[in-house]
């Protein structure tokens, strides 16, 4: 034993010394050139626009470059993700050195450890258009205490969650599209009766752990039940900063979903979706009602409705409510962005880039190719455009302004994203509809939260789990309270202790 | 092997010959059905998946290979998947038989001075797996990242096969070896020209055992080599699963099949190389992985 | 004299360079990057350079005590515990069954037929093993839940109930397992002199007598030697099936140490070296078991396979 012991820690010493001499030749070339040539700047696309981790056609991808280059005197590589597992593809990478200028992440988890750099002076000077772009609740977002802006933002607060019902079978039932969690109930009653899809009818198809962080269940009732919705709060009588499952009618909110799913209203499969499965269902016509994000929907309408002609779907516009106001939270101004790397040569060079891509007409190139080969405007002035034939030989890989502003800045003829493009520009952000979050625009820096509650990621999974475990029924609800109290032994005041300063020092101060 | 002899069939006898057929009956079919499924399931159209849809299809009414021709088709990209997964095995194996058999066998030899404290070594590398970020810098390091051999390399030798051919050394005779040596042998042809052929069981089943690990292999292979195109056959399989799910502007080229039939096809496109091959190897692995611990 | 033991030197030389091309493999690639989990001593994320996480700070045992304090240690050991106990006990019982009832055939065509289909789903990678399963369990069309309709059940999704998760994890698991495990013991059993059952036969011996009295025993020395070589592994086993399969309603019953440090160090707060405290934790219990075992197969006189 004790040979085997000497022998691990001989082995870690040599190792580290060995490790120490292999870091001088992996160091992979990282400076860009500036001196002779134009800027080379490599870009890591997880921003979520790419699709597949199929090749595009290098002809493509080379005029989609060479235009770059023309246009704004860079030499852009974008590195396509194309791991099962991107987050660890991306950490990889950096950890071993690639030059990789631009990426999109989290900006609190990377700024702490040095890995990012701030952006204010590249804004200041070559960023006028994407300032512009976003609105300040998204801005926030990517702030630190500081005023250091950390990254250029990829959403804002939203509408994601609505509740989506299937109009022809609220006609064929009689009934309105559904304004209350009341009416909503008859309606899944009535689904589950007559099951008009035959018997694999789903009379609720709902998502937990969808896209941009939806919780279909959650986002979509919590607020017709508790006061704030889906969103940290204030407890006023004891002035601290609370989750939202500590709120006074959470506990309802689970008796009515426990209810739902032992009425087989709710798809048990729930908990274990993935996004094509989801959408899938929906075009196979046997969804009643969907909380889930709502391009599950609107990107799937044109199968849907190729399939059923006479059938559709919609959401009660003015928002649904509950006892305890409107249902749906909003889907906030997340932390995540597009990030520069703290070994970018050329960070001024990188924003400048983006900036160009604010622009509508140059957008529109970055994300579907070349004008002429596979799209091309039939007014230039209205940013309208038409597509010809199928997008098959180009993935969007040099499209790196996604998010709701480009998105909405054009509009086309594509029938397949009608429905979605309506939404985005008309829909998407109307949150009259909708409860906001608490805390808008207060971000929570990681290391804090760790350090005054060490806990903090059992309490996250804790909260995520046990809530999933009453709806499901696997739980009983009589033990509510001892859940309570088990989130109290596993450090809940600390948690709430170190959010309660952190929400006070960035709102008073 | 079956027992030849003329044995007295009392009732008992037959009655436990029946039971044993059927439930090794009704074993095989356990064993196979969930794969016909699969197949079958592999045939669903669109259409009947909405017209049936939420019923369990076994057979379907129209058999609808749309989902191979997509996968077949999109052609070019999966027949050389196909390419380097088969060179992926194929010198894998070839690597990795190389190094474990011969370090097993100078192991085998119970003479050889520093002998425990390799196996010792050794034993500690079977319990302590290499951190991912660690091996990834020093595939990095030993230039061995993007390139093909990034999947053989870091992977030459699983410890336990080590100890199968090792153990498998031991038990053959010495009396072979001497005859050898006092014949003018010298040790590298007494291992190339006597000990391998005689070995041919055990290596054949640890050979095995390395290829099938190979053709399964997806997670390292997904991060030690960027290049799409360069990856193995599970890769490419994943990401055609996945390539409809990524975005809210996901644009679905072409018209896929329902998910579930594209799953099934994929399922089947994987495993059935292997299917058809190894029913031939079969007969290597009984008498090879018996490691020199029955008599006879 | 000179010439014997100048023979023996030359004879070690050779061995010595036969050992060499493992040795430099596993120095390279299995013992540097051990020192790695050094990192479980520092604060790092996985982004890092390696200068830098060479040079970031000690923090000495404090990974290791809050994995210790968390609220789910006790959960997490235990899930790996119970998976590992179940995979030994179905891995020695019913591949044994299983070669059992082959040895006991007649027609070795049907012998031939059982044994091909039995070992096909070993060949079946954990990903497909984990679409199969999915496609059989889906409540919209799947075979069980219809089965458990018509057997006037309820069709409730097993794959996110507790009580049933341990349940398919095991049979997937088995399913793919069983037949390929059961391949040393035909090998061993069908090596047994037929002459044993001919006198067996003559004396008077049942069936019974005779599968317990000739062929059980032609393979223990087989059970013990797969037996010791499993029981340091198979805590390194189960995670892909686990992780291709959980989710958070069952998280309870299924999360092990493995999908517990896969979670840590990628997603969320990227903890790397917290992950790496925890995997490292679980390098010392199979250390722990390994040696255990060896110690138990020299107490058993066994020809030690790991010495």
């Amino acid at each position: 034993m004790k040979k085997l012991l000497s022998l691990i820690l001989a082995a870690m010493m040599l190792g580290s010394c060995m490790a120490g001499c292999a870091q001088n030749d992996s160091d992979s070339g990282n400076g860009s050139e500036g001196e002779d040539g134009p800027i080379k700047l490599v870009v890591y696309n997880n921003s979520g626009v790419i699709t597949s981790t199929e090749a595009s056609d290098p002809e493509i991808i080379q005029q989609v470059h060479d235009w770059l280059l023309e246009e704004t005197g860079y030499d852009v590589t974008i590195i396509t993700p194309t791991a099962e597992d991107d987050a660890t593809e991306l950490n990889l990478k950096l950890s071993g050195g690639d030059q990789i200028d631009l990426f999109w992440g989290d900006w609190t988890t990377y700024a702490k450890s040095g890995a990012i750099i701030p952006v204010n002076e590249y804004l200041d000077s070559k960023g006028a258009d994407i300032v512009a772009a976003w609105p300040q609740e998204a801005w926030d977002a990517m702030t630190d205490t500081d005023g250091q802006i950390y990254g250029i933002p990829r959403s804002t607060p939203v509408s994601g969650n609505p509740l989506w019902v299937r109009t022809d079978w609220c006609e064929q039932f009689g009934m309105e599209v559904p304004s209350t969690i009341e009416e909503y109930e008859a309606y899944l009653a009535k689904v589950a009766q007559e099951k008009p899809a035959g018997e694999g009818t789903i009379p609720l198809l709902a998502d937990i752990n969808g896209k941009h962080n939806s919780k279909g269940l959650h986002n979509t009732f919590l607020g017709a039940f508790t006061e704030y919705g889906y969103t940290n709060w204030l407890d006023t009588e004891t002035n601290e900063i609370k989750p939202a499952e500590l709120q006074p009618g959470f506990k309802d909110f689970l008796e009515t979903m426990n209810r739902w799913y032992e009425a087989g209203y709710i798809y048990p499969e729930f908990a274990n979706l993935d996004v094509t499965t989801i959408r899938d269902l929906i075009k196979s016509g046997i969804v009643g009602s969907a909380a889930v994000w709502y391009s599950n929907l609107t990107l799937s309408m044109y199968d849907f409705q190729k399939n059923f002609p006479d059938a559709g779907y919609d959401y009660c516009r003015e928002g649904l409510t509950g006892p305890a106001g409107l249902a749906e939270t909003a889907a906030a101004a997340s932390t995540t962005g597009a990030l520069i790397s703290a070994r970018c040569q050329h960070p001024e060079a990188v924003v400048d880039l983006l900036n160009f891509l604010y622009d509508p007409d140059n957008y529109m190139i970055s994300w579907y190719g070349p004008e002429g080969t596979y799209w091309k405007w039939t007014d230039q002035e209205n940013h309208v455009y038409e597509t010809i034939g199928e997008i098959s030989g180009y993935h969007f890989e040099y499209c790196l302004t996604i998010g709701l502003p480009m998105e909405i800045s054009v509009s086309g003829n594509n029938p397949q994203q009608a429905r979605h493009q309506q939404y985005l520009s008309q829909e998407h952000t109307n949150l009259e509809r909708v409860k906001t979050h608490f805390d808008d625009g207060v971000v929570y820096d990681q290391a804090r939260v760790y350090e005054g509650c060490p806990t903090a990621d059992d309490i996250d999974r804790m909260l995520a789990e046990e809530t999933v475990k009453f709806i499901i029924g696997s739980r009983d609800l009589s033990e509510f309270d001892q859940f309570i109290e088990q989130l109290y032994d596993a450090g809940m005041q600390d948690w709430i202790d170190v959010h309660t300063q952190i929400y006070f020092e960035q709102t008073n101060g | 092997m079956t027992r030849k002899f003329f044995s007295r069939k009392s009732k008992g006898d037959i009655a436990f010959d029946i039971t044993n057929v059927t439930i090794l009956a009704i074993m095989s079919f356990c064993f196979l059905f969930p794969l016909f499924i699969v197949l079958m399931q592999s045939f669903v159209s669109e259409e009947e998946s909405i017209a049936r849809a939420g019923q369990f299809i076994l057979i379907p009414d129209v058999f609808d290979p749309s989902a191979y021709q997509l996968l077949l088709t999109k052609g070019s990209t999966i027949l050389h998947a196909y390419w380097i997964t088969i060179k992926r095995v194929v010198l894998g194996v070839v690597v990795q038989l190389f190094f474990t058999c011969t370090m097993a066998y100078a192991l085998s030899k119970n003479s050889l001075p520093g002998r425990k404290l390799i196996i010792g070594l050794i034993n500690v590398a079977i319990v302590m797996p290499a951190p991912l970020v660690p091996l990834f810098l020093l595939v990095k390091a030993t230039g061995l990242y993007n390139n093909f051999w990034s999947m053989i390399i870091p992977f030459a030798i699983n410890s336990v096969y080590i100890f199968i051919m090792k153990a498998f050394y031991q038990q053959l005779p010495d009396g072979i070896e001497e005859a050898a040596m006092i014949d003018g042998c010298n040790q590298f042809q007494l291992f190339a020209r006597i000990v391998m052929p005689l070995s041919l069981p055990s290596i054949a089943t640890v050979g095995m055992m390395y290829g099938v690990w190979h053709w399964n292999e997806w997670y390292y292979s997904g991060l030690f080599i960027s290049e799409p195109s360069q990856r193995p056959l599970q890769n490419i399989m994943q990401g055609i699963i996945n390539s409809a799910s990524a975005t809210d502007l996901a644009i679905v080229a072409e018209k896929l099949p329902p998910v579930n039939t594209l799953r099934c096809a994929v399922i089947m496109i994987s495993i059935i190389p292997i299917m058809c091959i190894y029913p031939f190897l079969q007969k290597y692995f009984a008498k090879g992985f018996l490691v020199g611990s029955v008599k006879g | 004299m000179k010439q014997r033991s100048l023979r023996e030197i030359g004879r070690y030389k050779m061995l010595y360079l036969f050992l060499l091309p493992g040795l430099l493999y596993f120095i390279v690639f299995r013992f540097v990057p051990i020192a790695g989990y050094v990192l479980a001593f520092k604060d790092v994320t996985p982004f890092m350079s390696l200068e830098q996480m060479l040079t970031s700070d000690w923090v000495g045992f404090r990974h290791f005590r809050e994995f210790f304090n968390s609220y789910y240690f006790w959960n997490v050991f235990k899930n790996t515990a119970v998976l590992a106990a179940w995979r030994l006990a179905i891995e020695f019982t019913l591949p044994i069954l299983l070669a059992l009832l082959l040895n006991e055939l007649h027609s070795k065509i049907y012998k031939t037929f059982v044994q091909t289909v039995a070992y096909m789903p070993y060949f079946v990678s954990n990903v497909v093993l984990a679409g199969i399963v999915i496609t059989l369990l889906t409540t919209n069309g799947g075979l069980v839940p219809t089965i458990m309709k018509a057997l006037g059940g309820e069709a409730t999704y097993l794959l996110t109930d507790p009580n049933s998760f341990r349940g398919v994890l095991l049979t997937a698991i088995g399913w793919k397992n069983i037949g390929w495990s059961s391949i040393v013991y035909v090998a061993a059993m069908s090596s047994v002199d037929p002459q044993l059952y001919e006198a067996a036969s003559i004396d008077g011996a049942s069936k019974l007598q005779m599968i317990f009295k000739i062929t059980l025993p032609s393979i223990a020395f087989a059970i013990v030697i797969m037996f010791i070589m499993r029981i340091g592994v198979i805590m390194n086993e189960g995670w892909e099936e686990t992780l291709l399969l959980y989710s958070e309603p069952v998280y309870s019953v299924s999360d092990i140490l493995d999908t517990y440090v896969y979670r840590s160090a990628m997603t969320g707060s990227m903890r790397y070296s917290y992950a790496t405290a925890v995997g490292l934790f679980k390098c010392i219990l199979g250390l722990i078991l390994v040696t255990a075992s060896n110690v138990v197969a020299k107490r058993l006189g066994q020809n030690n396979m790991y010495s």
